[in-house]
């Protein structure tokens, strides 16, 4: 990767986090992988009532997915609700959200910092998801690679990342880079009306 | 002492290539801690599992302090004993991150010897970080790192360890002094750093200009960003020699400058200073040949955090422009009025901007005696649900004779 490093247009912050709390910067970097996880995490009805404490569990949550099952001494979790946050597992192990098999990694694309020429920006999602492969996930390197490699030839002279993206609009981004478009790409938990086109003007 | 205990053959990838890996490092801690050495084991069985095997458990820490050690367990502590406590100590770093090599000795052999050997420096916190002790070795930890002059770090719902860009010690772009101001917060709000009491973690980070090294923008509940009030002062015969060594100033620098307030005749260049949003992309890029001048002070922005819990945010313009210069009353006592608003309005486990968001700007601004501004959003209201207070009629919106 250190060709294309030499090749492109200014710096670009490569950020990894290994949870959704994205600690450091990693939501405003110019690629930046994040672990997911992608299920309802399963209750230990048994467990919850040993070790945890109900209250707490139920407040931990930030979309309110979680209610009281007095039936069970436990609690039930909302599955519509839920996007998978992992914060009730954080204070009650029972709740247990680790899952090897549809645990993941999605990569999000165009943040930055400084002010300089734009405002700073998220990154925002470009590939929602890879299975986790170690201990040298091919796919999402080869991935990494592909953005880097298109961004470090269309961009122009001190362009970031997010810049680029901005100048020639998401839908050519799509293009280049020839990842596809799902249904997770659109932001359907809190920010859709700001992320909706509102403007016949796109580029085919 | 101890040889290696595991099979780590996934691991053992990592230590190929031309760059450093990890998996060195944590070997070579591993010839003289268990720790280490059951660090690479219980590495090496989530990469072969595919979970993690930390988890979160009881509170720990030194007397006299609420925060600065996190608990960290493993949840396999039959499997891996040495990592039956792999708690985290978090020592506040000097501003800027300035340290002597023989410091960075001192503080490395206490650790050799108390701990794991593992430190990945400085977090994302900005603390110093050392990782993997267990619990009884934390008063003598304390005691040897306080005996030569360092502190605990904040963690938990405090005051966390401010930090700042080196800033006037190596950067000739800083419009503030980022490592006195670092350090001046940090005396002022010991109390609140040690012992926490806040609703939520509270940020405070400093850069000396809007390249913001320390991306204070992103992750500090109170952004501080050096800035000027004056022109950029131009050297035309620097302006010529970047010209000399190929730069294309007109793609390069006038059109990329957002508000299109510079232009260059190929001899001269003239910046428009009423128009420059000092954003630095063109001080940036031809540092020899401008330079900010006149008066310097601050930008307050307030509210950035990662997604947890409904969704990043970045900070947003609280206080366009602040004076900063010793002993920084103003700015101390701005800060202790934000924090008393947040605690009055805050549920547990809200950050301040999340709190600013529910209860409105304007009672943010009135408690901390902060006026309205353009500069604080980037649009008005399009909406005509407009709220209005009495006292605006008379004081605002003042009748006039027809
Ligand atoms: C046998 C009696 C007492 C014992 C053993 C005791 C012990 C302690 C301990 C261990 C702390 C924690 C110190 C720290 O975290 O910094 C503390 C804090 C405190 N105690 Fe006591 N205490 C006693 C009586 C009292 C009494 C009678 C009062 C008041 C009338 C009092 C007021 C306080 C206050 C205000 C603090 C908080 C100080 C701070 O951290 O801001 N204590 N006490
Ligand atoms: C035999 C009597 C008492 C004993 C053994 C005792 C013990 C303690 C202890 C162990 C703490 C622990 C603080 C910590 O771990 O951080 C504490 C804190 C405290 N105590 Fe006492 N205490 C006594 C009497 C009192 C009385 C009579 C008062 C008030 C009139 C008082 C007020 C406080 C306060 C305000 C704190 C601080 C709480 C905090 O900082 O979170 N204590 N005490
Ligand atoms: S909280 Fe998440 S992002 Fe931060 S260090 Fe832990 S796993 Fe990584
Ligand atoms: S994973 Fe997150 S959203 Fe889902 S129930 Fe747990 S706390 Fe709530
Ligand atoms: S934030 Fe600005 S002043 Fe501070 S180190 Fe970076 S470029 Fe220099
Ligand atoms: S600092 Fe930014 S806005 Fe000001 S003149 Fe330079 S490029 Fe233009």
């Amino acid at each position: 990767m250190s060709t294309c490093a030499a090749q492109s247009t200014n710096k670009v912050r490569l950020a990894v986090a290994c949870c959704v709390n994205m600690c450091g910067a990693v939501h405003c970097s110019d690629i930046a992988l994040v672990a997911l996880h992608t299920k309802v995490p399963p209750i230990d009805h048994e467990r919850v009532g040993k070790i945890c404490e109900i209250p707490t569990v139920i407040s931990s949550c930030p979309t309110r997915a979680i209610s009281p099952d007095p039936a069970k001494k436990s609690v039930k979790i909302n599955e519509e609700k839920c996007m998978y946050c992992g914060n009730c597992f954080t204070v009650c192990p029972a709740i247990d959200i680790h899952n090897p098999e549809s645990d993941g990694v999605a990569i999000v694309v165009g943040g930055k910092i400084g002010s300089l020429r734009s405002a700073p920006k998220f990154s925002k999602l470009a590939i929602p998801f890879f299975y986790n492969e170690p201990p040298r996930w091919p796919k999402i390197i080869a991935a990494v690679k592909n953005i880097l490699e298109v961004y470090a030839k269309n961009a122009r002279k001190h362009e970031r990342v997010g810049e680029w993206i901005d100048r020639i609009g998401w839908e050519k981004f799509f293009k280049l880079t020839g990842i596809e478009f799902t249904f997770q790409h659109i932001d359907d938990f809190t920010f859709m009306r700001e992320t909706m086109r509102t403007t016949p003007a796109f580029k085919w | 002492m101890s040889k290696k205990k595991h099979e780590t053959p996934m691991l053992d990838e990592l230590k190929k290539g031309p760059w450093p890996s990890f998996v060195k490092e944590i070997e070579k801690a591993a010839v003289k801690s268990e720790t280490a050495n059951d660090t690479l084991g219980q590495v090496e069985k989530s990469y072969r599992t595919r979970r993690g095997y930390w988890k979160h458990g009881g509170i720990v820490g030194v007397l006299g302090y609420g925060g600065g050690v996190i608990g960290r367990y493993t949840s396999l502590p039959e499997e891996f004993p040495g990592v039956k406590f792999f708690h985290t100590v978090r020592i506040n770093q000097p501003s800027g991150w300035f340290y002597t090599s023989k410091a960075l000795r001192e503080i490395c052999d206490i650790w050799d010897k108390y701990g794991s050997g593992l430190t990945n420096i400085h977090g994302s916190t900005g603390d110093l970080v050392l990782l993997g002790t267990n619990t009884e070795s934390l008063e003598a930890i304390f005691a040897e790192y306080s005996s030569r002059g360092w502190d605990l770090g904040g963690s938990g719902s405090a005051m966390r360890t401010p930090s700042c860009c080196l800033g006037p010690a190596r950067c000739e772009w800083s419009n503030i002094n980022t490592l006195e101001i670092n350090y001046q917060l940090t005396q002022e709000f010991q109390d609140e750093l040690h012992r926490p009491a806040f609703p939520y973690k509270f940020k405070i980070k400093t850069s000396g200009c809007a390249v913001d090294c320390v991306a204070s923008i992103a992750r500090a509940d109170l952004s501080i960003i050096g800035t000027w009030r004056g022109k950029i002062q131009i050297d035309q015969s620097e302006v010529q020699n970047y010209a000399k060594k190929g730069m294309n100033i007109n793609a390069e620098i006038v059109n990329m400058c957002p508000t299109q307030c510079i232009t260059y005749d190929g001899k001269e260049m003239k910046i428009d200073d009423a128009e420059c949003s000092r954003c630095m992309h063109c001080i940036a890029k031809m540092t020899k040949a401008l330079r900010p001048s006149g008066e310097r002070g601050a930008t307050l922005l307030m509210g950035s955090k990662a997604p947890i819990v409904v969704g990043s945010l970045l900070s947003w313009v609280i206080v366009p422009f602040i004076k900063l210069e010793p002993p920084y009353k103003e700015l101390k006592e701005l800060i202790r009025k934000m924090i008393e608003w947040w605690d009055e309005n805050s549920k547990p486990r809200e950050r301040i901007g999340e709190v600013i968001e529910i209860k409105g700007m304007r009672s943010f601004l009135e408690y901390i005696g902060v006026p309205p501004s353009p500069a604080q959003v980037k649009w008005p209201r399009k909406d005509p649900f407009i709220f209005f207070k009495d006292e605006d009629f008379e004081k605002v919106f003042k009748k006039g004779k027809y």
